[in-house]
């Protein structure tokens, strides 16, 4: 199934993994002048971890495409959280060598027989930091290396304290499994699972400005312009990604026929 | 402060055996059991844990300040009775909404009721509903799974908000809710990271102790003391005030 798929790609992984790793960083450190280039360079970090999803999954896991996302996020987030509180491209390294490690044992003890298993974690674990830090210091407002103790004053009050991490965790695994699962099967193609995962990607940057939304009116502090950029750019992406989404399918489709429901189709 | 972070590591370690532990034991049908052909819940063995997991630590959350001991095995007996509740539910639909009476596969006779099973069982699947056995395996699954997410959880909570005395009861009056957050999330991690080892190695079905994949646990379980390890110098890292 994977021999096939991984000969006629239409974006090489390898591009992918330098451009997600990229523009996760300048995005956590350009947030120091407004937490909206967080949100939006944090999309193609979203399709590169939906496209190494792709990658393991077409080998098949026995148990279903959604748990390699949350294991993603899970090590995502533990490192993230210490990545924020150290420095954002030290977490990136720390993600790299402990996912790495959790891959070859996985292969070391014969529990999954996928080949390169390690660089596969290693990429995922990466991808699924980066996108927490990116989504986590968007909703704090932009990440701010002059200030001392950066994850205590400014991340833990935003997110921990008013529960938003469990928000950012659940969209964040969303963006990497939702794709290649939602589009699995015979006549997947590398093309139309990344539209989803540009789909995906609007809804979480809409999610995490929501979020910001919700601290700020929290703890009272106004000013919700720079949230509300988030919201409208989450937006954007989304109805953008989806009539594109929708497009492509029609075009690969054999037939397609409205169901009458709503009345007038009006999808170009 | 050092020995108590050392033990804490520690303790991660071992939660992280108790997970893997509670995985196998748990009756897992994933989707071969929503069309009714494998003994279990038809859920993923990764969603059932966590399911049971954040019941425990829900619980543990709402015994913060209490000693170490009465908030695992508090968190121990929700999770039990979250799955028990399932369970129960699962076979309410298998029994009476389909028609299917609960069998094992893997064995003649049933561990606990040591009734004979092979009359029951339809040709070409292995095993439908959830059996007497599978139910008590379960109970006990969900307890150990319960009992090592409050293992990951008691630690992390503690040092975020302050403290390094890992067993005893706490003189907090209020819950730090920033550092109960933290814990949870950490928590989580730490749950669904093992929960994968061990749902990897079995496929995604298992029936319980008596199954065959059941032999693997040893090996399945030094997987998950490592990365447990690995992933428990993380924790730290981000509970403890740098």
């Amino acid at each position: 199934m994977m021999g096939e798929a991984a000969k006629k790609v239409s974006v090489d992984p390898r591009t992918l993994a330098i451009m997600g790793v990229a523009s996760g960083l300048v995005g956590i450190y350009a947030s120091y002048l407004s937490p909206v280039f967080a949100a939006a360079l944090a999309i193609p970090v979203m399709v590169w971890s939906a496209d190494t999803v792709r990658r393991i999954a077409g080998y098949g896991l026995g148990t279903g495409v959604p748990s390699i996302g949350n294991l993603a996020l899970s090590m995502g987030i533990l490192v993230a959280i210490a990545g924020l509180k150290l420095q954002p491209i030290l977490g990136v390294a720390i993600a790299a060598t402990s996912g790495l490690i959790y891959g070859v044992l996985i292969s070391r003890f014969k529990i999954l027989g996928i080949p390169s298993f390690g660089r596969f974690m290693s990429e995922l674990a990466t991808a699924a930091c980066l996108v927490c830090m990116c989504l986590m210091s968007a909703v704090a407002g932009g990440y701010d290396w002059t200030v001392r103790d950066y994850f205590g004053s400014r991340v833990v009050p935003a997110l921990f304290t008013t529960g938003m991490v469990a928000a950012i965790f659940w969209v964040s695994s969303l963006a990497a499994m939702h794709p290649y699962n939602a589009c699995l099967g015979v006549g997947e193609r590398q093309g139309r699972t990344l539209r989803v995962a540009v789909v995906v990607a609007g809804i979480d940057i809409l999610i995490a400005g929501i979020a910001r939304v919700g601290y700020l009116a929290i703890s009272g502090k106004g000013q919700f312009f720079d949230a509300l950029a988030i919201i409208a750019l989450g937006a954007v992406v989304w109805i953008y990604g989806m009539f594109d989404f929708l497009r492509v399918s029609m075009k690969e489709a054999a037939a397609t026929q409205w169901t009458g429901i709503p009345p007038k189709p009006k999808i170009p | 402060m050092l020995t108590s972070m050392i033990m804490a590591l520690v303790l991660i370690a071992i939660s992280g055996v108790l997970i893997c532990i509670g995985v196998f034991l748990l009756p897992i049908g994933g989707a071969p059991a929503a069309m009714g052909t494998a003994t279990g819940v038809a859920t993923g063995a990764e969603m059932m844990a966590a399911g049971s997991g954040l019941t425990g630590l829900l619980m543990a959350c709402a015994l913060y300040n209490e000693p170490a001991w009465v908030v695992m095995v508090n968190a121990g007996i929700s999770s039990s009775i979250m799955m028990t509740v399932l369970m129960i539910s699962a076979n309410v639909i298998y029994m009476l909404g389909r028609g299917i009476p609960p069998a094992l596969a893997t064995v003649e006779i049933d561990p606990v009721t040591k009734e004979n099973n092979k009359p029951f069982i339809t040709p070409g699947t292995v095993g439908h509903g959830v059996p007497t056995g599978g139910y008590v395996s379960g109970i006990f699954g969900s307890f150990v799974g319960g009992v090592g997410g409050a293992l990951t959880f008691i630690p992390m909570y503690r040092f975020s908000s302050g403290i390094f005395d890992l067993l005893g009861s706490l003189p907090q009056t209020r819950p730090d809710l920033s550092a109960i957050s933290l814990a949870c999330i950490a928590a989580l991690g730490i749950y669904f990271i093992n929960a994968n080892i061990a749902a990897y190695s079995i496929k995604g079905v298992i029936e319980g102790w008596w199954d065959p994949k059941f032999k693997q646990i040893g090996r399945v379980a030094t997987v998950c003391f490592i990365a447990s390890f690995l992933f428990g110098i993380m924790v730290l890292l981000a509970s403890v005030p740098l």
